[in-house]
């Protein structure tokens, strides 16, 4: 036979294996990744809406609208109380210093941020990571409105003022692009 | 413009071997001489930037129609050794010289982090082709960049007088970590 | 080669990161924290060592030309297998470790192993040179790991070590620090365990 050939039929019969393997390794762990990724999305949406008794994903159009216009939104969920809309869990990501950073960010119909939680992040540990480490970070996003251009400043007080940390500016500025990134979205397609 | 953003951040401000550490082991090992250094450089931008454009039409027009993502690693690999292959043979009949000087270097690029780490982060940001190719191609260029930046010190040093426990790696590794911190200062530029 | 042989040669003559140096890419990158580079070292012997374990199984029947897409397709497996495992059921771990474990398949020390060792010698040997040379990598990762954390984030494992007005050396958590860190432990492991050793 052929050396090529023969050489080539080797080969794919090698590979055919390990794709076999893969698959089946697929197929048992598929459906456990699927189960871990949804936890993480409606577990951090439930618990920044406890009185909500129902979640669900934005109408698909209205979606892609904010998309289009808007680079950091990459899910919306609705967060209901029966019929009624209370708020809004807007998943946004930006560019951080070492990647991406994924955060969740929930807006109520009054306009207020209720919730700001980063669900995904490889910042550089007791530097940018303090973003998730220091929990008054997360506190200084509580309560601001969501319907002005958020800043970052060492004492936060008025509406639009959260918490800058020292010494982690391209995390913290990647933060705040993603949150106004979601305050853009509420004000321009959510609060109407 | 996107594209500039992502060509100045894999360059200067995510430096794929000063920030992202990709692409270590050619950089010590390859660094040592100018001429290796820019042939190297050349070679992997040229292999970088097909290969992640390759992947990325495997990816979308295979990959994921058919749902099988999980083989990406598997493919990618394959493709980035096939590859690989490709440029030797081409370069054994086109230009002998060349390949004789590359020699022992061109089956390195397989193993060279950057080309798989590229083609899959790539993916992971969700880039469009034109982009995809851009990324590609700046992260080759900055790997290049340190490492003829890293020969031109590496040939002064040759001639320094050091202490014998520091002599080769040791003070390479360290002149890294001094250069790491230059291109730090880059962060605040977007 | 004696097993004595073999772990010596793995650990300290032939370490894969302080002497061959190769597979330095996730050492550099994963060593910020101490359970970061752990978990990184079993994944890696973990691929190592099953990879050595097949090809040395697969050694008689294949073809020599073909040999590296081969190594590279064993290798590739067993890393996806890796990833799978690590994405159900280790999901921050993941997350934290990011790229590197798709990286895993490119360190060149598992295919240095596979074409100087495993496609040459029996299964158990090859096994053991496995384990030995993730040792090597282990132990190198482990320590620069714990320097880097101990003095960059001023903790163990996540764990606070000292109290609140210790000030960490953000350096060492970054990458020049592990640059500088690495370069340093290497001039310290040549002069004095290689030193001894060869007496």
């Amino acid at each position: 036979m052929n050396e090529t050939l023969k050489l080539g039929l080797i080969l794919f019969l090698v590979a055919a294996v390990s794709a076999g393997v893969l698959a089946f390794a697929n197929e048992v762990t598929a459906p456990i990744i699927a189960e871990i990724e949804k936890q993480g999305s409606f577990g951090a949406i439930a618990e920044i809406f406890p009185e909500a008794d129902d979640f669900q994903p934005l109408e698909e159009e209205k979606l892609n609208e904010i998309k289009a216009s808007n680079n950091f939104v990459q899910e919306v969920t609705k967060a209901l109380k029966g019929e009624e809309i209370i708020g809004y869990g807007l998943k946004v990501k930006s560019v951080g210093y070492g990647g991406d950073i994924i955060s969740l960010i929930g807006i109520n119909t009054e306009g207020r941020i209720v919730g700001f939680n980063v669900l995904q992040m490889s910042e550089t540990p007791a530097v940018g990571s303090r973003i998730v480490d220091d929990p008054a970070f997360a506190e200084s996003f509580i309560g601001k409105s969501a319907t002005e251009k958020l800043v970052p400043v060492e004492n936060p007080s008025a509406d639009n003022e959260f918490l800058a940390l020292s010494g982690a500016t391209v995390s913290t500025t990647a933060v705040q692009a993603a949150v106004n990134g979601a305050v853009d979205a509420y004000v321009n397609y959510l609060s109407k | 413009m996107n594209i500039i953003n992502i060509i100045i951040a894999n360059v200067f401000i995510n430096n794929y071997v000063f920030s992202r550490f990709l692409g270590t082991c050619p950089f010590l090992g390859v660094s040592n001489k100018m001429e290796t250094a820019t042939g190297m450089g050349v070679a992997v931008t040229f292999v970088t930037t097909l290969a992640s454009v390759i992947t990325f039409i495997i990816q979308k027009l295979i990959l994921e129609t058919a749902h099988i993502e999980y083989l990406q690693t598997i493919v990618f690999i394959l493709v980035i050794a096939s590859l690989v292959q490709f440029v030797e043979l081409v370069l054994k009949k086109t230009s002998p010289a060349l390949y004789n000087a590359m020699g022992v270097y061109l089956p390195l690029i397989t193993t060279n982090c950057i080309v798989l780490g590229v083609a899959i982060l790539n993916i992971q940001e969700k880039y469009n082709i034109l982009e995809t190719a851009a990324s590609a191609f700046s992260a080759a260029l900055g790997f290049s960049l340190a490492l003829v930046l890293m020969a031109s010190v590496r040939e002064k040093l040759e001639i320094a007088e050091i202490h014998e426990s520091l002599e080769g790696f040791p003070l390479t590794l360290i002149a890294a970590g001094l250069m790491s911190i230059a291109f730090a200062g880059f962060s605040g530029l977007m | 080669m004696k097993i004595s042989d073999i772990f010596k040669n793995g650990i300290i003559k032939q370490n894969p990161i302080f002497v061959q140096l190769i597979g330095m890419c996730s050492v550099l990158a994963v060593s910020s924290s101490l359970k970061n580079s752990v978990t990184m070292a079993i994944a890696v012997i973990g691929v190592l060592v099953l990879s050595n374990i097949v090809i040395s199984m697969l050694r008689k029947v294949t073809p020599e030309k073909i040999r590296i897409p081969i190594f590279i397709v064993v290798i590739a497996t067993f890393v996806t297998l890796v990833e799978m495992l690590m994405k159900a059921f280790m999901q921050p771990m993941y997350q934290a470790l990011g790229i590197f474990i798709p990286l895993i398949v490119v360190n060149c020390i598992i295919l240095a192993r596979a074409e100087a060792f495993a496609s040459k010698n029996s299964v158990f040997k090859s096994a053991l040179d496995g384990v030995a040379m993730g040792l090597g990598y282990g132990i190198a990762i482990t320590i620069l790991g714990t320097i880097r954390e101990i003095i960059g984030s001023g903790s163990l494992w996540g764990i606070q070590l000292f109290g609140e007005g210790f000030q960490p050396a953000a350096l060492f958590v970054a990458p020049p620090g592990a640059f500088i860190l690495l370069g340093i432990l290497i001039a310290i492991f040549r002069t004095v365990v290689v030193k001894r050793f060869s007496e």
